[in-house]
């Protein structure tokens, strides 16, 4: 690493000390493994270490996928069991090098969990948790009933060891070290892929997936990904338990196995190395009574029910408290990234300055949507120009948030267009939307909840980056210049409103209007071209209301155009340039905030009229 | 030909009334609180293997412990109810994690049955002797009878419960629209606890009266609970003609595979049935869009 | 005085809707109370019947403080709610809606079959006609009268109306408003009723109330509020004023 500047050698300890004090869990995971087998001399123990590490790197990859991206899936024995069987034909009955299968094994799990995720990842999360449910049941009955294929109820006997050059690899404490390789490659992955970019974009799916489109991720993409990644790691330790044990059968792979994994990782919180532990102690447990074995499926399940009960956010919470459970970052983790800098720091007080344009940056034609019977927007029409700040108010029911979902594309309009940017976007997902420079907040707050404030507004920059799961996991080049371009963004963002001071809070805590403002910095961090604004007003009181009115003044001058829907009426009519006015779905006024508020059809639309 | 298939019919009925009496638990559960409840299954064993100890070691008769293991389920049912899903789902618990949390109390329960009852399967007896009967050219045990018959009386009295009792009409009520329930003033918590019991009566019997034909033992409760739980999803999970409707479809799917195609394979069908519905219709047959 | 509000502050999670609303209201009397969207009027409603707790301040309905008390206890002082949106149980008959109306409150059954029922259905004959009909084919002018005849099931002293008018035509919601009319002075009912028609409701109304930013900006004689220029002002922004007219 080079360090830049004598200033910040003498200011803070080496490099290398400081990496051990961040990432010390490695070292003692590290060290663990490294002495295990060398501390413990005895056979069976070694073997419990083994299964182990094993169940550890399923861990890793379901930690990801539950854990952080909410997805249940109760179906990972038929990834685990894939990687398995495939192994173990490939090398008995096609006579294939182990290596090789291995990764001929793994590559036909991730096919298969692609094929599973396209119809099925798009379900609601219960219906998707019932899918792999039986996902799994099939694994498991294919691999009873195919007997011509996997042996049926007696399995495949004699599969070859794994061979390193002429080593064979068939002692118990040579695997350990093997797999104890494996497991620390996957920690390392799922660590990186945790704490960077994909981790927060899995975290926002799952607490929030609306804003999370809304903040231009591709849900179902980063879903599948994910989803095959992990079906990827859990075929890969079925593959190694094939070598280790040399014979599988249909028994190892059953429901009992899913459920393990997820209690696991229910317990164990929403960090790998909570997630580690508690498999530890669980798998650790079992295996050492084994005379016990047949109890410990309902010993788990008091296990898990005791926990949620003892401590409600998992093991994780309780060994890391304060911020570290979830691997979010502190502020000491802002120094050590000066020191990879290509570039200085490029610390701007000011968001971004766009260019000055013309012409009309957003146009509605004829936008009519229904809701069943009700129609909830008619013909509407309006366009707003470049650098402009539209206000849009009108009765409950008028159709406003309806208005907005249009453009933003969550909703399909039945007839009419929209334009924007010179570009038809009326059939565009939201995802996409942001990607074309549109920004947005929510009449609630729509924060990611279980992140740091700095984490919130870093997932405004998710477009900036383009790492994959892999490279986002060896987290080493690219991937660590797209992260500090984010955090820039995103320090601009939290300077330019005054929240610096904020960044490091979890953002449940803050006052309401605070988690008003980290919104709108958020949505500001995507450097948009046009910001969307459902009731920035709402709930906020008149100094707050005040300088919220500033903000967005200022945000004008930089170049963004703004639209927004508000029902304060001082703040919207005092802000905007014009203001558009609807009232049951159909446009009736549009004109200057003094034009509008003296126009009878408004005043009747508020007011009401004699009945 | 017309005898074979009169008897795979026999069976689908058989085996379906026990999967629409666990379905319709999970959906009248489902449908108040919106948890999936998975130790349905293993309630239902319960009843199975109470009736197993009452019947072989009590030596008591038919009549006493039939309602005895009954009243063993609605127990257990209650105890889930009070120390798990209601506190979790009143602190915020998301009802999808509740239902995941149900699978532990399960799988407690499946290691209490099998540590009190061992892991052989066990034989109860039949209500009224075992010399099949002869329907239309289908052989047919007595116990089947049994079956059939309480389910029917079963579901009549479900019907009845509500359609024509105040606390039926009030738990549909508050499946229909929640808020508005509370909004009446409805006791909400007391309902929710209603339903459990129902769930638990419906369960149990479905343990009790299938015990003397399957053998019955600690891993029932899984078995039960996969293919209840197809029943509803496939009929309509907040739906209780929909238990009825998918309980009988799975027996029928399953019966007539392993009678037409392969025994091995009745199972894989069902699952398969389960995924198709996911995929195509995710809210059952007869459940309405959400 | 029947209710007297004091301090009261309420909202949903973080968010807070209303600031300390302080009002009361005398038996028979009716309030309507106005503003836009996000104003705070069906919040000042649930935190009143219980749907949700109040952050901080008092609520006395007589000389009972039942500030926080639960949906279940509430109805059962002779408090009605009518939610917004024309709420019914739809795989119920009608006359089930109505008699769940007083469920769990422990009341005569027969009485209520004998009286209450009566009485509901003397006021809207045309839930009468449809007694066994599934609520859910109901057009929305009879879900309205559903949902405010379930209200009377419960020996009702106190109702909450939110936003009765919306979603209707304006011939029903007159229609409407006249039984209203009617069955407030049978009964003495005392009314708090939430609107967007702030001319309909004023002229309903003994006394309005103007809301904006969960804070009461008028309060004074309805009369005096229709055609108001400071109501306008309020609601379309050109200036708000905190004077008591």
């Amino acid at each position: 690493m080079e360090l830049k500047g004598a200033e910040a050698i003498s200011a803070k300890p080496s490099a290398v000390v400081s990496l051990m004090r961040r990432r010390w869990q490695f070292f003692v995971l590290i060290l663990l493994i490294v002495c295990f087998p060398i501390v413990i001399r005895t056979y069976f123990l070694t073997r419990v270490g083994i299964v182990l590490a094993l169940f550890a790197i399923n861990i890793t990859g379901m930690t990801l996928l539950t854990r952080y991206a909410g997805v249940i899936s109760l179906g990972h024995s038929a990834f685990f069991a894939l990687g398995a069987y495939l192994s173990a034909i490939l090398t008995v009955k096609v006579g294939w090098n182990p290596w090789l299968s291995m990764v001929v094994a793994a590559g036909m799990t991730v096919v298969c969990a692609y094929l599973f995720s396209v119809p099925f990842l798009r379900l609601r999360r219960a219906y998707l948790a019932m899918a792999t449910l039986g996902l799994g049941e099939v694994a498991f009955l294919l691999a009873k009933d195919l007997t011509e294929i996997t042996g049926g109820v007696s399995g495949i006997p004699g599969i070859p060891h794994l061979k390193l050059g002429r080593i064979v690899l068939s002692e118990d404490w040579q695997l350990f070290y093997l797999f104890g390789c494996f497991v620390i490659l996957f920690v390392f992955l799922t660590e990186n892929i945790g704490r960077t970019r994909l981790g927060r974009a899995y975290h926002a799916i799952r607490t929030n997936e609306t804003a999370a489109k809304a903040m231009g991720i591709d849900v179902q993409w980063e879903l599948s990904r994910l989803f095959c990644f992990s079906a990827l790691v859990s075929a890969l330790a079925g593959s190694l338990l094939a070598h280790f044990i040399t014979f599988i059968s249909p028994e190892s792979f059953t429901i009992d196995f899913s459920f393990t994994l997820l209690i696991i990782v229910i317990i164990g919180g929403a960090n790998i190395w909570g997630t580690l532990a508690t498999a530890i102690v669980l798998i650790g447990f079992s295996e050492v009574f084994r005379g016990l074995q047949d109890l410990s499926m309902g010993f788990y399940g008091l296990l898990l029910i005791v926990s949620l009960f003892v401590f409600p956010e998992g093991l994780s919470a309780v060994l890391f408290p304060r911020g570290y459970a979830r691997g979010k970052m502190s502020a000491s983790d802002l120094e050590p990234v000066r020191f990879d800098l290509q570039n200085p720091v490029n610390h701007q007080t000011s968001v971004q300055n766009l260019q000055p344009r013309e012409g009309k940056i957003l146009q509605l034609s004829k936008i009519s949507k229904n809701f069943g019977g009700t129609e909830a927007l008619s013909q509407v029409s309006v366009s707003v120009d470049y650098n402009q700040i539209l206000g849009i108010i009108g009765p409950n029911g008028a159709g406003k948030t309806t208005l907005l979902n249009v453009v933003n594309g969550f909703l399909t309009p039945r007839e009419g267009r929209v334009i924007f940017q010179d570009t038809d976007v009326t059939n565009k997902t939201p995802h996409e939307m942001a990607r074309l420079g549109l920004g947005r907040t929510f009449q609630l707050i729509n924060l990611f909840k279980g992140m740091t404030v700095i984490e919130n507004v870093m997932v405004g920059g998710h477009l900036k980056g383009r790492s994959g799961v892999l490279m986002g996991g060896l987290n080493f080049g690219r991937p660590r210049y797209e992260e500090t371009m984010i955090r820039d963004a995103a320090m601009r963002s939290l300077e330019f409103l005054g929240l610096v001071g904020r960044a490091y809070d979890v953002v449940q805590n803050l006052p309401f209007g605070e988690q008003k403002l980290v919104e709108l910095a958020r949505a500001l961090s995507m450097e948009p071209d046009l910001l969307l604004l459902d009731e920035p007003g709402a709930g906020l009181n008149a100094a707050e209301t005040e300088r919220l009115s500033g903000i967005l003044r200022r945000i004008r001058e930089r170049g963004m155009t703004i639209v927004l829907v508000e029902h304060n009426m001082p703040l919207v009519m005092n802000l905007s340039d014009f203001v558009f006015v609807l009232d049951f779905g159909r446009a009736i006024a549009f004109g200057t905030p003094e034009e509008v508020s003296r126009n009878k059809e408004v005043i009747r639309a508020y007011l009401g009229q004699e009945v | 030909m017309v005898e074979y298939i009169l008897q795979f019919l026999a069976s689908a009925i058989t085996e379906g009334c026990i999967y629409v009496l666990i379905g319709l638990g999970l959906v009248i559960i489902h449908r108040s609180t919106e948890v999936m409840y998975f130790a349905q299954g293993t309630i239902a064993m319960a009843g199975g293997v109470t009736l197993y100890a009452l019947l072989t070691k009590g030596h008591l008769p038919l009549v006493v412990a039939v309602p005895a293991s009954l009243a063993v389920c609605v127990i257990f049912a209650l105890v889930s109810q009070w120390i798990v899903v209601l506190p979790l789902l009143e602190r915020g618990v998301a009802p999808l994690s509740v239902s995941m949390i149900t699978i532990g109390f399960a799988m407690i329960l499946d290691m209490v049955a099998m540590i009190l009852f061992g892991k052989d399967p066990l034989a109860v007896p039949s209500f009224s002797g075992d010399e099949p009967v002869k329907v239309f050219g289908a052989s047919l045990v007595p116990q089947e009878f049994w079956i059939v018959g309480f389910t029917i009386i079963a579901l009549l009295l479900t019907l009845l419960f509500f359609k024509r009792t105040w606390v039926g009409k009030a738990m549909t009520g508050l499946g229909d629209n929640p808020l508005l329930a509370r909004a009446s003033g409805f006791p909400v918590r007391r309902l929710f606890t209603y339903s459990f019991v129902f769930a638990a009566l419906v369960g149990g019997l479905a343990g009790v009266v299938s015990a003397p034909i399957s053998y019955t033992g600690y891993w029932v409760g899984t078995r039960l609970v996969i293919k209840g739980f197809v029943a509803a999803a496939v009929g309509g999970i907040n739906n209780p003609l929909g238990a009825l409707l998918g309980g009988l479809i799975i027996g029928c799917f399953e019966s007539f595979t392993a009678g037409f195609i392969s025994s091995r394979l009745k199972d894989l069908i069902t699952i398969i049935l389960l995924l198709l519905v996911l995929r195509l219709r995710p809210q059952g047959l007869m459940g309405e869009r959400q | 005085m029947l209710l007297n509000v004091h301090q009261l502050t309420a909202g949903y999670g973080n968010l807070v809707v209303l600031r300390d609303i302080s009002f009361s209201m005398k038996v028979g009397e009716t309030l309507a109370a106005i503003g836009s969207n996000g104003a705070g009027k069906s919040t000042l409603l649930w935190a009143l019947s219980g749907m949700i707790r109040p952050k901080s301040g008092q609520v006395l309905f007589g000389e009972q403080d039942i500030t926080g008390w639960d949906c279940s206890r509430i109805v059962g002082l002779g408090i009605g709610h009518v939610l917004q949106g024309m709420h019914v149980f739809s795989s119920l008959s009608v006359e089930d809606n109505l008699m769940l109306g007083a469920y769990g409150q422990g009341l005569n059954l027969q009485t209520l079959k004998d009286r209450n029922l009566q009485i509901v259905y003397k006021y809207f004959p045309a839930l009468e006609r449809r007694r066994k009909q599934h609520a859910g084919s109901l057009s929305g002018g009879e879900k309205q009268m559903l949902a405010i005849g379930r209200t009377l099931m419960c020996e009702l002293k106190l109702l909450f109306l939110d936003e009765p008018s919306a979603g209707l035509a304006p011939l029903l919601v007159k229609h409407l408003f006249e039984i209203l009319n009617e069955l407030r002075q049978e009964f003495s009912l005392t009314i708090l009723l939430v609107e967007q028609n702030a001319e309909a409701a004023f002229r309903f109304a003994h006394r309005g109330l103007v809301l904006a930013q969960g804070q009461i900006m008028l309060d004074g004689e309805a009369r005096s509020l229709i055609d108001n220029e400071e109501v306008r002002k309020i609601y379309l922004g050109k200036g708000t004023t905190n004077s008591r007219a």
